[in-house]
């Protein structure tokens, strides 16, 4: 029988829209200012840290290895090895598998798991053709081929490519990621107000939890040394002032002549960083620490990555049973909110016989998630997705809220970039 | 430094280091002299050391003669260290002038052998390189640096109170721009190797382990003759700047004058050395070398005798002594700040830099925003004055995390508490941080007004308490005060020996009684101040006086400094304490109640006009007295007579331990004029009879805080004599 897998501590970034409060900090310090936060926190010594698992969408160019870049800097022994995963937006959810598998496989005992994106900070790409052409003038020998090859230039070379929207765009499909949400809404006839309704409950529940103190736990403070007011301590998404009206103005923006999906009804691209320790039960108990929460299950699924958004429908079956659970067993349920048409399409999905029975080879659907367990906090349409650090977050979110009101089971899932799915089970 | 495997390039030993200098000759005829003096982490000049170094540069001498050497390399075998300069006992324990100019000139003897050899000379400067060390350098014909963050290079004796004496001042002008060498001897400040290159100091810039193979190379170069051009004066600008300023005899007349006009501003004429240097480096441009090193030992004979410089020179001393033995006591990895006021922030910053974990814990998070924030400006500058690298800065920094609530303390060694000055405040933390961290942590409390023994009372381990007294601005002030509360145990209090020498501060351990020492000191003296005032002494007479005296500034800017509400608080809860009381003033109260409290409000005994200069405010209370104004001297005996009553009560009562460890307190805390080497010295070479004398004199006239205590009715404070080496206090 092997050890269980136990999460002691589990702390977040607040999150913020890309270009704004988090604009000036890097990747690599929002990590660092979480990490240190949880070493501090847990009061661990950093010695008994086996491996450190950081999960990043987008590694900036100057920290390609992100994870020991943040270990480092988060003054954790530089013995301790550390590596970095890419999942798209399942990196997160990555970070603390990959921890799992290895302590599971015996290689380790206590990971520190970390999960960060910076969107603001996404450089801007050069074409290929000016790419190309900086090549040859590097690669010219005499000055006489350099002067060639620089009057070879031309505007279009200098035409920047935002490598935020390269990076949501599937290079296989072709589609960029509102583009398969704005076909899943088709698919499913999912029409514009059911998207903004749901927005709106998004937006009023991120506000009500957060008038509640259900983030105080989970989320540290991130301190900007170079401006006012020098400390970033709320998640900036959540409008208590949403209305309906205001998200019904709003234009589609990829498909704008019959497209329902806006700006209002998708998530909102921001910066944010998690971390988690991973640990075996028995490292768990030898250090005396009471667990959050365990990982009782998870998956991965593969789907069409035109269809990217359904991705939670496949994971979530195979990770509840992963955790030998079913989905009534569920005190709660977090399906990430990319776009509110694709988390709509996947809740059909699971209550459709013929999806179960056609693409599960399963006899009965799923099942319904009851409005009232389904992301309670609000979900990333108002709290917003740094892509490759969401999975984290929903893990941190779950465990403080099971926590706090007393429950023992929850499910978190996500979509993913490039069509998969990814899903994890927690129990305490 | 360097590997000896058999087989090396380098051929056998000629002569053995039991003295700490060997001689090598390869086979190429390069001769490596080598300082390594055994059980030393650095290497210190002394006569011993020298005269064997004569030797060996004249058996190379004979060598190079028969042709059997092409060039000389001066190494050192320390790690990261080239030489720590001249042994400073040996300053100290030159006796008279001539003795004094006979150790110069040995020295400057020693070096011109050296630069006399018909080969190539070539210093491999691996780490610290400072006075002597830099001389000897100097007067090889190039000069390499490691590529080390930790390499100083430079000429600090002005800051000893003496000059550079073995060729320093002749040879460094020969050497770079006048402005450059007028600029490190007057300041004595170290530079890093980049700095050292720019100024054309040092050659080349080497990476550590290439450094004697680099330097072997350079033994095959010839040196030109002539002045080298600095990397900083190749252009065409720059040329023609250096000639404008002292290419020609109208611009280093410029020169010379505003170093004069400096140096007076900045010692207000106290300190000998500095226009002694001014005067050797003068002298020197019309003369050739060997006459300029002559006039060179003159001069400094005259500033080893000084009195300036043996008070400076036991300051050092004392200074060594109150930092050694640190390694008693147990290390501080991680540090606990409560409190992320000024204090607070400024101990985390210099724990940060020191590199220990710090965590600062206030109730707020603008507190600590802004703790972070000042830290970060402090990091920065330390940055852009090229003490620190851009990494390293960022790692400093990232050192200080920040928590409003007491989590994370379980795996401190240390807590300070920099917390309002509210007894009970203090009490609810410090109960509260206990149990936080671990049993084997110490506690400690940064207060300057209320004592140990009562936030005590509040502990379940009061052994484990003490106090840990900074001074503002932390990063600037040298001086911790150590205080052993009653209960305090002798492993707390090393832990805090070894925690406060590794910020690169002097501890002194002192007692538990109200204001400890350094502040129980200051407040009869400035209190003194406000007397005067209060007499119809004018403002400006009073610090005037004082400065003169060679305080850093007089008694009522002080205090405008400190805050005139933070000095009254502070002034009410110690008076009562004296045995003869203080006499009670009322200005400074009334100037609070108008919401003038000095520097921070813009207003005070002077106008601030927030760029740090200050203009005397003449509507002050009318004073209440017909009294004539006082003569400059007696404006400064009751001031520093009434500090040193102050000093020899806390003596007796036994708030610090002896005359040597109040004296260095005191410079250092107070920055009681150094050259005078601290008021107990001060009295000691007035003649403490004729101190008593006078004393008695104004206590008839001014009362009987003026009566000398039973502590100073004794001929000596410095029993045998004042230091001329190190020796534990």
């Amino acid at each position: 029988m092997t050890d269980e897998i136990v999460l002691t501590h589990a702390l977040r970034t607040p999150f913020a829209r890309a270009g704004t409060a988090l604009r000036s900090v890097s990747a690599v310090e929002l990590g660092r200012q979480v990490v240190t936060e949880l070493i501090a926190r847990s009061d661990i010594d950093p010695e008994r840290v086996d491996e450190v698992v950081v999960g990043c969408a987008g590694s900036p160019a100057e920290a390609s290895n992100i994870a020991r870049v943040v270990a480092l800097r988060a003054d954790l022994p530089q013995s301790i090895p550390a590596s970095t995963v890419q999942r798209n937006c399942g990196s997160g959810f990555d970070a603390i598998t990959t921890a799992a598998e290895r302590i599971r496989a015996g290689r380790a005992t206590v990971v520190v798991a970390g999960a960060v994106e910076s969107m603001s900070n996404y450089p801007l790409l050069f074409p290929e053709s000016g790419r190309k052409q900086f090549t040859r003038i590097g690669g010219a020998r005499s000055w006489g081929g350099k002067l060639v090859a620089t009057a070879g230039l031309r505007p279009s070379h200098f035409r920047p490519r935002p490598a935020q929207r390269t990076g949501l765009t599937d290079p296989v499909s072709g589609l960029n990621m509102g583009e398969t949400a704005e076909a899943l809404a088709q698919e499913f006839g999912i029409k514009r107000e059911r998207q903004d309704e749901f927005a709106l409950r998004s937006h009023q529940r991120a506000v009500t939890a957060e008038a509640a103190g259900e983030f105080d736990d989970e989320r540290v403070d991130i301190f900007l040394p170079d401006e006012a007011p020098g400390v970033v301590d709320l998640d900036l998404g959540p409008r208590s002032g949403q209305s309906l009206e205001a998200l019904n103005d709003l234009r589609p923006i990829f498909d704008r002549r019959h497209g329902t999906v806006t700006a209002g009804n998708s998530c909102q691209l921001t910066d944010g960083a998690a971390a988690t320790l991973v640990m075996s039960g028995s490292a768990a108990s030898e250090l005396g620490y009471e667990p959050l929460g365990r990982l009782a299950g998870y998956a991965w699924a593969g789907v069409d990555p035109r269809r990217m958004g359904l991705g939670p429908s496949y994971a979530i079956p195979a990770a509840l049973e992963d955790a030998g659970r079913a989905l009534d067993d569920m005190d709660r349920v977090e399906i990430n909110e990319a776009f509110a048409a694709q988390v709509l399409a996947v809740q059909l999905c699971m209550r459709s016989r013929a999806f179960a029975r056609d693409e599960l080879g399963a006899s009965a659907p799923l099942g319904e998630v009851p409005e009232e367990i389904l992301n309670v906090n609000g979900g990333a349409i108002a709290i917003g997705h740094p892509v490759g650090a969401t999975g984290m977050r929903l893990v941190a979110t779950l465990l403080h809220s099971m926590q706090r009101n007393g429950l023992r089971h929850a499910l978190a899932s996500l979509c993913i970039g490039g069509g998969q799915g990814g899903a994890v089970v927690l129990e305490r | 430094m360097r590997d000896r495997e058999p087989g090396s390039p380098y051929g056998a030993r000629l002569a053995s280091d039991a003295v700490g200098i060997s001689l090598d000759i390869d086979e190429d005829g390069i001769a490596v002299i080598e300082f390594d003096q055994p059980g030393a982490p650095h290497n210190r000049l002394s006569s011993v050391l020298l005269e064997r170094f004569v030797e060996l540069v004249t058996a190379v001498r004979s060598q190079a003669d028969a042709g059997n050497v092409q060039g000389v390399i001066i190494a050192s075998g320390k790690a990261d260290s080239f030489i720590a300069g001249l042994d400073v006992a040996e300053i100290a324990g030159a006796r008279g002038l001539t003795a004094a100019r006979s150790g110069s000139r040995r020295g400057q003897l020693a070096f011109d052998a050296l630069a006399d050899l018909p080969v190539t000379t070539v210093a491999a400067i691996n780490g610290t390189c400072v006075g002597g060390a830099t001389e000897l350098a100097l007067a090889c014909d190039f000069r390499l640096a490691a590529d080390n963050e930790e390499l100083k290079i430079g000429l600090p004796e002005v800051q000893l109170g003496i000059i550079p004496g073995f060729g320093g001042t002749q040879r460094l002008p020969r050497l770079i721009s006048l402005e450059r060498a007028l600029s490190m001897v007057l300041s004595g400040r170290l530079l890093g190797a980049r700095e050292a290159h720019r100024i054309g100091l040092v050659d080349e810039v080497v990476p550590g382990p290439l450094l004697l193979q680099q330097a072997a190379r350079w033994c095959r170069r010839r040196p030109e003759p002539g002045r080298r051009v600095a990397p900083e004066d190749r252009g065409l600008w720059r040329r023609l700047r250096r000639w404008a300023t002292e290419g020609n005899p109208i611009g280093r007349a410029a020169l010379f004058r505003r170093a004069d006009a400096d140096v007076t501003a900045r010692t207000k004429g106290h300190h000998p050395a500095p226009r002694k240097a001014i005067r050797a480096i003068r002298a020197g441009l019309t003369m050739p070398l060997d006459a300029g090193l002559r006039f060179e030992a003159d001069l400094v004979a005259e500033t080893v005798i000084s009195t300036e410089s043996r008070n400076l020179v036991g300051l050092f001393f004392l200074r060594q002594a109150a930092r050694r033995g640190a390694s008693r006591g147990a290390r501080v990895r991680r540090l606990v700040v409560l409190g992320a006021g000024i204090m607070g922030g400024g101990i985390a910053q210099v724990a940060a830099h020191a590199g220990v974990q710090v965590r600062i814990k206030d109730v707020e998070r603008a507190p600590l925003a802004v703790a972070l924030r000042v830290a970060r400006r402090r990091f920065a500058s330390l940055r852009r004055r090229g003490r620190l690298s851009a990494a390293a800065a960022a790692e400093g920094w990232g050192r200080i995390s920040a928590t409003r609530h007491y989590d994370g303390f379980a795996r401190s060694d240390l807590v300070i508490e920099a917390v309002v000055e509210e007894l009970a405040i203090k009490h609810e933390v410090l109960a509260a941080a206990e149990k936080a961290a671990g049993p084997t942590a110490v506690l400690a409390t940064n207060t300057s007004s209320l004592t140990v023994a009562s936030m005590a009372v509040a502990l379940e381990r009061p052994e484990r308490f003490l106090g840990l007294h900074f001074f503002n601005p932390v990063h600037r002030m040298p001086l911790v005060e150590i205080v052993r509360g009653p209960e305090s145990a002798d492993d707390a209090v090393c832990l805090a020996h070894r925690f406060v020498t590794e910020l690169g501060k002097v501890p002194v351990v002192v007692g538990d009684a109200p204001g400890f020492f350094v502040n129980r000191v200051l407040v009869p003296y400035v209190n003194e101040a406000v007397v005067l005032l209060e007499q119809g002494n004018s403002v400006t007479a009073i610090d005037e006086a004082l400065e003169s005296f060679g305080m850093p500034m007089g008694p009522l800017r002080l205090l405008d400094e400190i805050g005139l509400d933070v000095a009254t608080k502070v002034t009410a809860l110690i008076a009562p304490t004296y045995d003869a009381g203080l006499p009670a003033t009322s200005t400074a109260a009334s100037l609070v109640a108008e919401g003038r409290l000095g520097r921070k409000s813009g207003q005070g005994f002077y106008s601030h006009d927030g760029g740090g200069n200050a203009a005397p405010v003449a509507e002050l209370p009318a004073p209440d007295s017909d009294r004539d104004p006082l003569a400059p001297v007696d404006i400064v005996d009751r001031c520093v007579l009434a500090m040193l009553n102050a000093a020899a009560g806390a003596l007796g009562a036994g708030i610090v331990a002896s005359a040597p460890q109040a004296d260095l307190a005191l410079v250092l805390g107070t920055g009681f004029a150094p050259f005078r080497g601290g008021i107990f010295r001060y009295a000691e070479s007035r003649g403490v009879e004729a101190v008593r004398d006078r004393m008695a004199e104004l206590s008839e006239r001014e009362g009987s805080r003026f009566q000398p205590v039973a502590a100073l009715d004794r001929r000596r404070f410095y029993p045998g004599n004042w230091p001329t080496r190190v020796e534990t206090l």
